[in-house]
């Protein structure tokens, strides 16, 4: 069934929903209140009852007008991707995803397959999803639902969106004592920039020259612990390959968090060694991965 | 709706509503529960009153359920003299009852439950009740009953969108009307246990002051409207049961026979009844009856009885003549007469002597007329030969009196004779267009036979002529007119015009949508395919031309509301535009200050207008808007002027 969906509709950034994707069928309430109207007419044939049957065919308009009712309350949503998200195996993941004209729509449930569903009211929901395995995946679909008005009827649809994300290998710090070159930091303090004097910066960290130029508006120099220019790389090492990367992904998470430049040799990628989001972006993806 | 159900608020107000419906279901099915009942029933709705109100926790489902065995126990021990439909009752609101009291707010399946059991009452309602009135307040529970699921599935308490309702409504009137009259209706399967109830009207055995008590009700019996012609107010004997055995004091009707009258081709008046429900099977016909259509058929001495009992309104077609009846059968049960009354039998006996039967009772009629009989509701207790007292002692009674003395001396006479029962006259409403027939219109009167025929004779007419044009007003004493009408409401002109004019409404309501069956639907339909195959081309051509121009509109309407709308500013400077270019890459407020340049005598209309357009497009101050539209008309008018100057 997922095959004919998949060829029905295919992965897109941005999804509206129309007849074509969208389901309709009467609940079990539907179906039960469809059995009363049987019965209604039933007795009020039999009684000869024109109120009763007047309550049948009441409650057989309303089963055909929900199903319409019900179909315009899905009918015209958009939902869109958000950026990419990253999260680390174990954790639960927020997915999060844009939808359109929420606020018209009424009780709309929204949940990936098979996993338990959210109410819709912002025009930015988030979903969440656990993450168990590494590597570079498409959300699953979302199942869409809505019971509105009466319960009678409900309307689905299987939305998949081309959001993809990263589960990244989980960080965990190896018990055994590290192999592989550190830098250890020397006590030197290097400049780092510039910023307004605040009433308490130490006074010799002052800037003179520009305060010769611009009395009124000291300036301070910040200083930060040099970085060592001493190549720290990482590398996978013998042993079994999800705990190794673990371990890598700790110690990338740690250099990061010392600012510390780090550079990767991995059989799928070399990278110079250099640190900050982008970076740790690329060796992290690289991690997963593997 | 998970989350929507673990506020208290929601479930508070959505608590409140399902006891607000029960309440009234309570109410509504009032005739169907006796008075213990209804006082349980009345004290758990207080016990739900309690929990809403004080946030009490629910009932667990063990507490709930020994209650309803316990009640369960009581109701079918009592269930011989309930009756089939009103022990489901019960049980219906009982289930709804407690499950409202232990009603788990995790799970929406209890409130479905729930629902369905509601919708169930409402039906149950229909049964028992089926005038206007009382059908618009099950309308109006029925609506509550919508927005209580409404609110439910959608998980919210919302006011109500009346313009929502309005454009589904659209959709949805036409369907259900639709329904209404062309959904294929069957006639009744099979037999239903019928409501039970207290029987009324005309009982079976007439005894002394029953037709009495009978004629202080205002009731409505039955209603009827006639084809074309209409029988004058003196032909209006509405024939319902024949008495036949007299004791002495009361008169018993005859039990009803498998023989059935052959019917008459046809008659002189075609007319149809909707009877009020009485629960008996008795039905009103006028003489000699052939019977068009309804569950009813025609029995023994040309009476009407209904199928089922008439637990709700019925509506069916006969058509009659005023001719006697013929009758070849054995008289001896018209000829007996039980011990005593002397006088009377001695009287009978001298009357025996005229030559005819007509003589007979021409005789009788004189001796009504000329000896200072009267005619009055409360005559005085009768014991012992009661139709000798009445003759030759009091000489006042009521019809029942006069139709059973004169029975008894045609009788002791050798003239076989017997009372019949029924309705005499009737109000005409409407400017004549149906009957309304009362119980203060009941009626008795005597059928003699004689050659071979059964013809009609009513002693009150011989006594109390009025009776016949003008009913009891023209007839009764004043005071006893007053007593009677203290429980007949028709006293001030104004409350009986109003009172009449919802009659009406009632009886249409009876007719269009009561009355409904099968057959009626059949003939709507064939009169609707015969006048469709009457329909000429030129009118069918008319009707396509007034379509199309009608939908031509609408879409021409919803064109117009849909068109694209400039946006506000370019509309505030379209005018302006027409004057002055604006170059494409200017702002609008760089075109202001052109212009002020261009114009030095608005230059500050043009210096507020910027400010206060900058106001309105940017700091979205609707003031300011109005303000912009304003200065604008103005530099407009200013601009153009010094345009016309300089030529």
């Amino acid at each position: 069934m997922w095959r004919w969906l998949a060829k029905r509709q295919p992965a897109a950034r941005q999804v509206q929903l129309n007849q074509k994707i969208l389901f309709i069928f009467p609940t079990g309430f539907g179906f039960s209140t469809l059995a009363l109207t049987v019965l209604f007419y039933i007795l009020g044939t039999n009684y000869q009852n024109n109120l009763i049957l007047l309550l049948a065919f009441f409650l057989l308009a309303l089963l055909l007008v929900c199903i319409g009712l019900s179909y315009l309350n899905l009918s015209g949503l958009i939902l869109s991707t958000d950026k990419e998200q990253a999260g680390f195996v174990g954790e639960s993941l927020d997915i999060p995803f844009q939808l359109d004209s929420i606020h018209k729509r009424l009780a709309v449930m929204a949940g990936f397959v098979d996993q338990p569903c959210i109410l819709l009211t912002e025009p930015r929901s988030t979903l969440s999803l656990q993450l168990s395995h590494r590597g570079f995946f498409s959300t699953p679909r979302i199942k869409l639902s809505s019971d509105y008005p009466f319960g009678l009827i409900r309307t689905w649809c299987y939305v998949s969106l081309a959001q993809n994300y990263w589960a990244y290998p989980a960080p965990k710090r190896s018990l055994a004592p590290n192999i592989g070159n550190h830098g250890e930091l020397t006590g030197d303090l290097a400049w780092h920039h510039l910023s307004s004097y605040l009433p308490g910066d130490p006074i010799k960290n002052i800037d003179w020259k520009k305060l010769a130029r611009q009395p009124l508006q000291p300036v301070v120099k910040q200083y930060r612990p040099e970085a060592v220019d001493i190549d720290f790389w990482l590398e996978l090492n013998d042993g079994p390959l999800e705990a190794e990367l673990s371990r890598l992904c700790a110690e990338v998470l740690a250099c990061e968090a010392r600012q510390q430049s780090y550079g990767v040799r991995l059989p799928s990628l070399y990278l110079a060694p250099a640190h900050g989001p982008l970076h740790q972006q690329q060796v992290l993806e690289a991690l997963a991965l593997c | 709706m998970l989350a929507a159900l673990n506020d208290s608020r929601f479930v508070t107000a959505l608590h409140w509503r399902i006891w607000l419906c029960q309440v009234a279901l309570l109410l509504l099915l009032t005739p169907a529960f006796t008075f213990w009942s209804q006082a349980i029933f009345a004290l758990l709705l207080l016990a739900k009153l309690d929990q809403i109100y004080f946030n009490r926790p629910v009932w667990s489902l063990g507490r709930s359920n020994l209650l309803a065995a316990m009640v369960m126990a009581v109701l079918l021990i009592m269930s011989k003299q309930l009756g089939v439909i009103h022990l489901m009752f019960h049980f219906l609101l009982l289930a709804s009852l407690l499950r409202l009291l232990s009603i788990r707010s995790d799970d929406l399946a209890d409130y479905r439950q729930l629902l369905w059991v509601h919708y169930f009452l409402i039906a149950s309602c229909f049964i028992v009740h089926q005038n206007l009135a009382i059908a618009l307040c099950i309308l109006t529970l029925l609506a509550l009953q919508l927005q209580i699921q409404y609110f439910l599935f959608a998980g919210k308490i919302s006011p109500i969108r009346w313009r929502k309702i309005a454009i589904v409504a659209i959709v949805f009137v036409p369907l259900f009307t639709g329904f209404f009259v062309f959904f294929p209706r069957l006639p009744p399967l099979w037999q239903l246990p019928g409501a039970k109830a207290a029987q009324t009207g005309l009982a079976d055995d007439m005894s002394p002051g029953s037709i009495e008590q009978l004629v202080a009700s205002d009731q409505l019996a039955f209603r009827v409207t006639f084809e074309d012609k209409r029988p004058k107010q003196s032909e209006l004997y509405w024939r319902a049961k024949i008495y036949t055995e007299f004791d002495g004091k009361t008169w018993r009707s005859e039990r009803p026979s498998r023989q059935t009258t052959p019917p008459i081709a046809n008659g002189n008046w075609g007319y149809t009844v909707i009877v009020e429900p009485h629960q008996q099977r008795v039905l009103f016909s006028l003489g000699q009856t052939k019977v068009l259509q309804g569950p009813v058929r025609l029995t023994a001495h040309d009476l009407v009885r209904s199928l089922q009992d008439v637990t709700q309104r019925l509506s069916y077609q006969l058509t009659s003549t005023d001719t006697p009846l013929p009758d070849q059968s054995e008289k001896l049960a018209y000829l007996l007469l039980p011990l005593g009354n002397p006088q009377s039998r001695e009287l009978g006996n001298e009357l025996k002597k005229l030559p005819t039967t007509q003589l007979i009772v021409e005789a009788l009629a004189a001796r009504f007329r000329t000896n200072d009989y009267k005619y009055t509701l409360s005559p005085g207790t009768l014991s012992g030969d009661e139709i000798d007292q009445f003759i030759f002692q009091t000489k006042a009674g009521f019809c029942s009196h006069y139709a059973g003395a004169t029975v008894f001396l045609l009788r002791a006479a050798g003239v076989p004779a017997r009372v019949i029962g029924g309705y005499l006259g009737g109000n005409w409403q409407d400017e004549q267009n149906y009957l309304q027939v009362r119980q203060r219109d009941a009626h008795a009167w005597v059928e003699y036979f004689a050659d071979g025929y059964w013809y009609r004779f009513d002693p009150t007419a011989v006594v109390a002529p009025d009776r016949l044009e003008n009913g009891l007003d023209g007839v009764l004493a004043d005071s006893e007119l007053s007593l009677l009408q203290q429980t007949w409401v028709r006293n001030n002109n104004f409350t009986q015009l109003i009172i009449s004019k919802l009659d009406d409404l009632d009886f249409y309501w009876s007719k269009w949508v009561i009355a409904f069956n099968d057959q009626q639907q059949n003939s709507l339909l064939q009169e609707l395919k015969a006048s469709w195959q009457q329909l000429s081309i030129m009118q069918i051509a008319r009707i396509l031309l007034i379509t199309l121009a009608v939908g031509l509109i609408l879409m021409m309407v919803r064109w117009w509301m849909q068109r694209e709308k400039a946006e506000k500013p370019v509309q505030l400077f379209r005018k302006l535009q027409r004057l002055v270019d604006k170059a494409p890459n200017e702002s609008y407020q760089q075109f202001l200050s052109r212009v002020a340049l261009t114009y030095p005598n608005c230059a500050d209309l043009c210096q507020q207008l910027s400010a206060s357009y900058g106001a309105w497009v940017f700091g979205n101050d609707e003031v300011a808007g109005k303000q912009s539209w304003r200065l604008m008309r103005q530099l407009v008018k200013v601009v153009n002027k010094q345009q016309q100057l300089t030529g």
